[in-house]
């Protein structure tokens, strides 16, 4: 039983995001990047489900810059076995991302595919679907517990009116949600470890994927400034500043 | 309120740009680290500051450390912590590989310790005076005991501290009354009093293994008389397991203006038939070897001292950042807006001294752990002993500075804040108590002056005369 993981490096989630004068994106540079925190507890996941004996190998896989080296490095100090990086543009399409971890999925025939539910930079929280889809696999989005059985993964999903339990049969994908589990920090030795590990280096054309971007980013810009909220006397009050004010109702 | 800690970005300017530290990789000692190695070691401390240590610091201090039927009790969070810092690895980082260690530069560890200290210096000091304990263990203790008690020390089984002061004597060791007399089975039984012992009885661990200055039976009187003794809080027979309750009992505990999280007691040896102790090392050398740890302990001082006005520091310049009152003396306009407070002359001047204290006093304990690192590792000899020598001259004030001055700055940090920085509403009242420990322990100010005038420059002048 193999677990393909996707890890992505993102800019650290203590960072306080700040958009780029031009406009064109946010600023990454000499900002601290780490791993997406929702692709931690996949990882986390996969590797519970190792230690748990159920599973042989997990193979961190991540696209992006040749410094999305260290955060495959991070999971390998975490519990993963060996590391992929496809080695591309940061800014991928999620489904550029999805044809890309495909082409990986059918090099290394996992028997599951755990990925954080969105990466916490763009929020997409499209590629794990995507992917289901192309290869036509059962998905279990959002998941909040996991359980495998023989040849089918019982997955708990987090929904709008609570949670509902899924079996799907395996090969599966599975993206995560917060309450999954709560990731490790990695120990000093296995830091050091994790530096032995295989990591193998593709690129987009070793696995016939084109990169090419679909769509257009035409501006970035901050949110607007939240107003000072202002108490109401009435239930008329507040039923006419709906109306007339924020124009609502 | 921030939660920032130190800037990810200053510490390593000071390790790669200022320390160079990329540069100890070519050391044989070091050929299987890397940069990555060093990077992904500051942000698991980081981290782990962070998410269990930094949460319970105030608590820590309003709910201090109790004593009740003969046990001491702490906040639970302290443990969570204990154990987080020892499962990580740090306790056994930077020991040899053979011994299980990962062979991490001394400096590393030291930035390491930045970020717990920034976080909450008071149970900090449980795995700091541990560590020290464990590298006293490793260079002077005998095979059998070190194999005994070493490997329990770095996976945080044990935990250690360091008892030199007395009731009657703490700055003056040389007169120091704890007394060890032979028994025949070539251990030692203890009889005496300890002081202000640091960490000194807990539950955080199963066992304590005290570092003790004592003075064997008819040893010669003063400094030259003094011999160090490890005695376990619980017995451990020879093959590792814990044995029966040793000899060593809390007397109390001390109630402190700051630090409280970190228990501060009194014990004593030998109520009964005597607290066993092993010599460690030979006879009536004790105070040469208990300096290693002295010395190591001065640098961590300083250390801490740097991280409490460092964290003081940040504390001030966010809230400054953040808090608008009054206009500039070029504006007018009563009903313009007011500025925010770092735009004030004076408060700049505020946030600039405490910058250039917290800043400095960092570097110097880095760059003294640098010389540390050279003086046991450097390939050229002459270069670790220079590194010795120079380290040697400049621990009474890598001590010293950032004590004086981070307490200053811990004070300044308050005074930008105003009356809410004198509220305990803020961390920076706690800072500015918990950092007037430093100037005080592992030797006083006037200590180190002593130390500094009458035997480092002393002995250098002499060197110096006798070389021209």
């Amino acid at each position: 039983m193999k677990i393909l993981v996707a890890v992505k490096r993102v800019v650290d989630y203590n960072v306080r995001i700040r958009v780029k004068a031009d406009q064109t994106g946010v600023e990454t540079a000499n900002v601290k990047m780490s791993m997406n925190p929702f692709d931690e507890i996949a990882l986390e996941e996969a590797v519970r489900i190792k230690e748990a004996g159920k599973a042989d190998e997990v193979v961190v896989v991540s696209i992006g810059p040749s410094q999305a080296q260290e955060t495959i490095r991070t999971g390998l100090a975490m519990g993963g076995d060996r590391g992929i990086l496809v080695e591309a543009d940061p800014d991928l399409e999620p489904l550029t991302v999805a044809k890309l971890l495909k082409a990986v999925v059918e090099k290394e025939s996992p028997d599951l595919l755990i990925l954080g539910k969105q990466a916490i930079d763009d929020d997409s929280n499209q590629t794990g679907q995507m992917l289901g889809e192309l290869l036509g696999w059962p998905q279990g989005t959002f998941a909040s517990k996991v359980e495998l059985g023989d040849s089918e993964v019982s997955v708990t999903r987090e929904i709008d009116g609570g949670a509902e339990t899924l079996a799907l049969n395996m090969p599966a994908v599975i993206t995560t949600d917060l309450r999954l589990n709560e990731p490790r920090y990695a120990k000093l030795p296995n830091i050091m470890k994790a530096k032995k590990k295989p990591l193998d280096t593709l690129t987009p054309g070793d696995l016939g994927v084109d990169t090419a971007h679909r769509l257009k980013v035409v501006k970035v810009e901050e949110p607007p400034k939240r107003k000072g909220g202002a108490k109401v006397g009435s239930v008329q009050e507040l039923v006419e500043k709906l109306r007339n004010e924020a124009k609502v109702i | 309120m921030t939660d920032s800690l130190l800037n990810d970005r200053d510490l390593k300017f000071q390790l790669y740009e200022v320390l160079d530290i990329e540069a100890l990789l070519e050391r044989p000692r070091y050929a299987e680290h890397d940069r990555a190695v060093f990077d992904s070691v500051l942000d698991t401390a980081h981290d782990l500051a962070k998410h269990y240590f930094a949460p319970h610091n105030q608590k820590g201090d309003a709910e201090e450390p109790v004593f009740e039927d003969g046990r001491v009790r702490l906040i639970p969070e302290t443990k969570t912590a204990w154990d987080a810092f020892a499962d990580a690895g740090f306790l056994a980082a930077h020991h040899d590989a053979e011994d299980g260690g990962m062979q991490l530069p001394e400096v590393v560890l030291r930035a390491c310790m930045a970020y717990f200290n920034a976080a909450n210096v008071s149970t900090t000091a449980y795995p700091f005076l541990t560590i020290g304990a464990a590298n006293l263990v490793k260079s002077f203790a005998a095979p059998e005991l070190r194999e005994r008690f070493l490997p329990p020390m770095m996976d945080g089984r044990f935990s250690g501290t360091m008892a030199l002061t007395e009731p009657g004597q703490g700055s003056a060791l040389g007169d120091i009354r704890t007394t060890a007399k032979p028994a025949e089975d070539g251990s030692y039984r203890l009889f005496g009093q300890k002081m202000f012992i640091s960490g000194g009885d807990h539950e955080l661990t199963e066992n304590i293994v005290h570092m003790v200055l004592a003075r064997i039976e008819g040893a010669p009187a003063g400094a030259k008389g003094i011999s160090l003794f490890l005695v376990p809080k619980v017995l451990v027979n020879s093959d590792g397991e814990l044995g029966a309750r040793n000899d060593v009992a809390l007397a109390g505990l001390l109630h402190k203006m700051g630090y409280r999280n970190t228990t501060s007691t009194v014990l004593s040896f030998g109520e009964g038939d005597g607290a066993v102790g092993y010599l460690v090392g030979k006879p009536h050398h004790g105070l040469a070897y208990m300096f290693q740890m002295m010395n190591e302990a001065r640098i961590g001082v300083g250390l801490g001292a740097a991280t409490l006005a460092y964290q003081s520091y940040v504390h001030a310049l966010s809230y400054a950042r953040e808090r608008p009152q009054g206009r500039l003396p070029s504006s007018k306009d009563p009903l313009s807006k007011q500025v925010r407070i770092i735009q004030h002359a004076d408060v700049r001047r505020l946030l600039l001294m405490q910058k250039a204290y917290a800043e400095g006093s960092l570097s110097l304990c880095l760059y003294a752990t640098s010389l540390a690192e050279d003086a046991r590792t450097a390939p050229d000899p002459e270069q670790a002993r220079q590194a010795g020598e120079l380290l040697d001259l400049l621990t009474p004030m890598v001590k010293s500075y950032p004590s004086r001055y981070g307490v200053i700055a811990s004070d300044l940090a308050i005074q930008v804040l105003g009356g809410a920085g004198y509220t305990r509403e803020y961390l920076l009242e706690q800072f500015y108590r918990d950092n007037r420990l430093n100037p005080i322990h592992e030797g006083t100010e006037g200590i180190q002056a002593i130390d500094l005038l009458g035997r480092k420059l002393g002995r250098a002048v002499a060197k110096a005369t006798h070389c021209s």
